[in-house]
């Protein structure tokens, strides 16, 4: 399931599970409402940052971080992979057909301990 | 046609209610497998294999042998094949849930309810609960398959908390659930409640059905009104008495799955897998099972299987009746409902 069919999901069931007799008139109108054609995107970031809460006399303030007190890794470029030893045959398919003789029933009793 | 095979007499739960009988040690040796499986290939049309048991995944390694052996037939006659398999969901490892995807096995997972419901309803053959493990499985297939099909036997004690058992189901991604009622219960206590129950499932089941996320919610269902517009998916129809076959582990052949139980019936089997299929006789048992089902008023909803299952057969078409009722009852109205509205929406 996608993201987009869970998100429809969820809405659906919190209407067909939400306990009492639902009308199908009602249902379908508040159904087509939200199609899958208009199924809202998740909201997006706001482009302007949130105004900060008012602080509180006595509460914390936590300080903005510093600029430049990360060090983000630099790849290398000129490093090129190094091959070692032969070539490796591609992976066989695989094959459901090994079983031990005798499956262990999971949930029955364990053999007696000695 | 369509072959099941019994993979074995062995289940590593012990479910009250189970219609298999006693669990005993014998498993379907390769030959016999074989035999059936060129019973299917010798055969024209489209073909369905599926695997019953007891438990099939206990002998999971056959199973997926055949299933390639299956598949190289077809694809030597360039027919069309499908699988299914239905299974207590205990043995789903990433192992098993790769091999169902790769061989698109349609895969019926049987499940009673919470897990605190199902640890009581569906135990461990040592007492412990199953609810745990089975849920997590559950839930893993849904996410990881597309032909999942849930099986749920609903008892009088298992029915009040169906709803939520349901509701967590869909919210997983279920689309095909299929609920059948234990025809050999006591139901006098809970009629009530149990036929309220009902209507709101069936109002559930049809009314997502008008939607692009349905819950195919058998028995309620076939009675969405307008089928053409919103085709109902899912496994094929049942062919009792026609081209359909189940081979027990011993060879024996039945017309049902249902009807293999421990395999000491003899007036129930139509052949052995050496031998040939008695076509007359599969017939003859497809008669008796449609006189069963008049004689018990089921109409639409009743298995040919029920009236030749062992024990008091009149309770279970009783039963099987009543529960046809009730569908009818509470699903016929909603469907009328959706129709007008349908109709108003379409103006």
């Amino acid at each position: 399931m996608s993201d987009g069919q869970r998100t429809r999901r969820r809405f659906l069931a919190d209407l067909l599970f939400l306990g009492g007799a639902l009308s199908a008139g009602a249902f379908l109108t508040q159904t087509e409402a939200q199609a899958p054609g208009t199924t809202p995107t998740p909201a997006s970031t706001p482009v302007t940052p949130p105004t900060n809460p008012p602080v509180v006399r006595g509460q914390y303030v936590a300080s903005p971080s510093p600029d430049g007190d990360v060090a983000v890794p630099q790849a290398s470029s000129t490093c090129a992979p190094v091959v070692k030893g032969e070539p490796q045959p591609p992976t066989p398919p695989e094959s459901f057909e090994s079983q031990p003789k005798e499956v262990p029933l999971a949930g029955s009793p364990s053999p007696p301990r000695k | 046609m369509k072959v099941c095979l019994v993979l074995t007499h062995q289940c590593n739960l012990a479910c009250s209610y189970c219609y298999a009988g006693e669990k005993f040690n014998r498993h379907m040796d390769e030959r016999t497998a074989m035999e059936g499986l060129k019973m299917l290939l010798s055969d024209s049309g489209p073909m369905e294999l599926s695997f019953f048991g007891g438990e099939p995944f206990l002998r999971f390694a056959l199973m997926a042998k055949v299933c390639r052996w299956a598949r190289g037939g077809a694809e030597r006659s360039g027919r069309q094949l499908s699988f299914q398999v239905t299974t207590n969901a205990t043995i789903l490892e990433d192992k098993q849930l790769r091999f169902l995807k790769e061989y698109q096995v349609w895969t019926a997972l049987s499940l009673d309810g919470p897990d605190n419901v199902q640890d009581v309803a569906r135990p461990f053959v040592n007492g412990r609960g199953s609810g745990k493990l089975v849920w997590r499985n559950v839930e893993k297939a849904l996410e990881t398959l597309e032909r999942v099909h849930i099986l749920m036997v609903v008892t009088p004690t298992t029915i009040t908390s169906l709803l939520p058992a349901v509701e967590r189901l869909y919210r997983a991604g279920a689309s095909r659930i299929s609920l059948l009622p234990d025809l050999e219960a006591d139901w006098s206590t809970v009629e009530g409640e149990a036929q309220a129950i009902w209507a709101q499932l069936a109002r559930i089941s049809l009314l997502s059905m008008c939607t692009d996320q349905p819950l195919y919610l058998a028995p309620f269902s076939s009675y969405f009104p307008a089928n053409e517009v919103y085709p109902a998916e899912g496994q094929g129809q049942c062919d009792f008495g026609g081209r359909q076959v189940t081979i027990a582990p011993s060879g024996n052949l039945y017309p049902c799955a249902r009807l293999v139980g421990t395999d000491r019936r003899p007036e129930v089997r139509i052949g052995h897998v050496k031998m040939g299929w008695e076509k007359s006789k599969a017939e003859a048992l497809k008669q008796a099972g449609d006189e069963g089902l008049r004689q018990g008023g089921c109409g639409k909803g009743g298995c040919q299987c029920i009236p030749l299952m062992p024990g008091d057969t009149k309770v279970q078409l009783d039963h099987s009746a009543r529960f046809a009722h009730w569908t009818r009852d509470a699903a016929l109205p909603v469907s009328r409902e959706i129709e007008e509205a349908l109709g108003v929406l379409a103006l």
